[in-house]
């Protein structure tokens, strides 16, 4: 969220922005895009070229 | 949680302080209801000195002096009452909650947090944080590249649940990393929690503090789960080459693989605050919407404005932009694609888990909890998805209504 504004009448204070930050909330997940693999087959990593189901579950 | 104490100016709403990471000169406020708000110094100049006390008059002589144009009180009257009002639009109303965080709790308090990060933080030293890097660099080269050892593993259903728990203590040391590098730069600890942020259940570690402190400071903090993710790998690794229990060599390759993937700047993942912060722009998410706007005006000659940062700047935030529009429309397509099969599987994959659990030995099959777990996460994360943009979507309808905190 920003807001700059230029006041009117042509105000000398012409930078007076406001912005928000977001909160900084750091994630880490198991479950990324790969590890989505991992959930949904059963495997753990899904490295295509040297082998998606090297390391799968066998109960789906 | 944003404002230095040995140089804050209090506020009444607030305290507030210079913002050291900013190419021009600003301060960041740390407002009473917990948000982070970046004054520009003019901004600041006019709050502050109305706020503290001193009259139209006297700002504006002051702010005379400072910009080398003239100044009079009706235009340092006009600027508070439009800084004020948008300050206290700010304040007044709950924390925004980070979106896509649909449910979280707490895991860790801040006390143990506090205490545990502190001891860890020496870690981030640079003596010792570069020889440290370096080994875990060459491990995970080194893993990620041996195919012949990885070949050798097959079916480790029985290893679901070990492995499990050694990824969860990867991810709480990636956690600690973050927190004991906010540490390290004085400013305080938050709790670490766990929750379901889109559709990943995710651990989290609140370091919003960290707006107060450097672009290089931030970096490090950024860096710094992955570092010591990578160093419970690298450990992982050297107890797999000494016990030969595969769950280790497993856990390893994957926070490795994990740890580069958490690196691209995709949703709020680290990647996403480490770009951020390399090119100063702060809520890069939302630069999308400008930079769009400003690429549309460019091609339809409606304005020939510039965007405020240098030129290399803007070119990284556009291509951002543009490899999150084609990351974000894949996402939600393949999402598309795989629910409904998930949802019509779903019955028969909790059905099948009791049945395991009912009939001898009473255990789930291999791979059975993966099969579960996996999709109610992903189906949990869409309900939730879908449900908070229902509401937010009725809310923004109603009238004065579209506060979507």
């Amino acid at each position: 969220m920003e807001n700059t504004s230029v006041c009117e009448g042509g105000s000398p204070l012409d930078d007076l922005r406001v912005e928000e930050l977001e909160p900084r909330l750091e994630f880490m997940s198991a479950a990324l895009e790969c590890g989505y693999i991992f959930w949904q087959e059963g495997c753990v990593i899904c490295f295509n070229d040297s082998g998606p189901d090297i390391i799968c579950g066998s109960a789906v | 949680m944003c404002a230095n104490p040995s140089t804050s100016t209090a506020l009444p709403y607030g305290r507030a302080t210079v913002d050291p990471s900013d190419r021009q000169q600003s301060y960041v406020l740390e407002a009473s209801n917990g948000s982070c708000i970046r004054l520009s110094s003019t901004a600041y100049l006019v709050l502050v000195g109305i706020d503290g006390g001193a009259t139209a008059e006297e700002v504006a002589r002051d702010l005379t002096r400072r910009l080398g144009r003239a100044v009079t009180a009706e235009h340092v009257e006009a600027a508070y009452t439009q800084v004020r009002k948008q300050v206290d639009t700010i304040t007044e109303r709950v924390r925004p909650k980070p979106f896509g965080l649909w449910f979280r709790v707490r895991l860790l308090p801040v006390a143990v947090v506090d205490r545990v990060s502190r001891r860890l933080s020496p870690l981030l030293r640079p003596p010792v944080a570069v020889p440290l890097a370096l080994l875990c660099a060459v491990a995970a080269m080194s893993a990620l590249a041996d195919t012949t050892s990885r070949a050798k593993l097959v079916d480790p259903g029985g290893s679901f649940l070990p492995l499990l728990g050694l990824l969860i203590f990867s991810m709480f040391a990636h956690e600690l990393g973050h927190a004991s590098a906010s540490s390290r730069y004085g400013t305080p600890a938050r709790d670490i929690g766990f929750g379901l942020y889109l559709v990943y259940p995710v651990f989290y570690n609140d370091v919003t503090a960290a707006w107060r402190l450097t672009r290089r400071q931030r970096l490090v903090i950024d860096l710094a789960g992955v570092f010591f993710q990578f160093l419970v790998a690298g450990s992982y690794l050297l107890i797999y080459h000494l016990t030969g229990v595969q769950a280790f060599y497993l856990a390893a390759v994957t926070i490795f693989f994990l740890g580069l993937v958490v690196l691209l700047p995709i949703f709020k993942f680290d990647g996403y605050w480490l770009l951020s912060d390399l090119l100063g722009v702060p809520n890069l998410s939302s630069q999308i919407r400008r930079v769009g706007a400003h690429v549309r005006d460019r091609l339809t000659r409606r304005s020939d404005a510039r965007l405020p940062w240098p030129g290399w700047v803007s070119a990284a935030v556009i291509a951002y932009g543009a490899f999150t529009v084609v990351f974000v429309f894949f996402f939600v397509l393949r999402l598309a694609l795989v629910v409904p099969d998930l949802a019509a599987d779903y019955p028969a994959r909790v059905s099948g888990l009791f049945r395991d659990l009912a009939l001898p030995p009473h255990r789930p099959a291999a791979g059975r909890l993966a099969s579960v777990l996996g999709p109610t996460y992903i189906l949990l994360g869409v309900s939730l998805a879908t449900v908070t943009m229902v509401v937010r979507g009725i809310r923004a309808m109603r009238p004065h209504g579209g506060d979507d905190s």
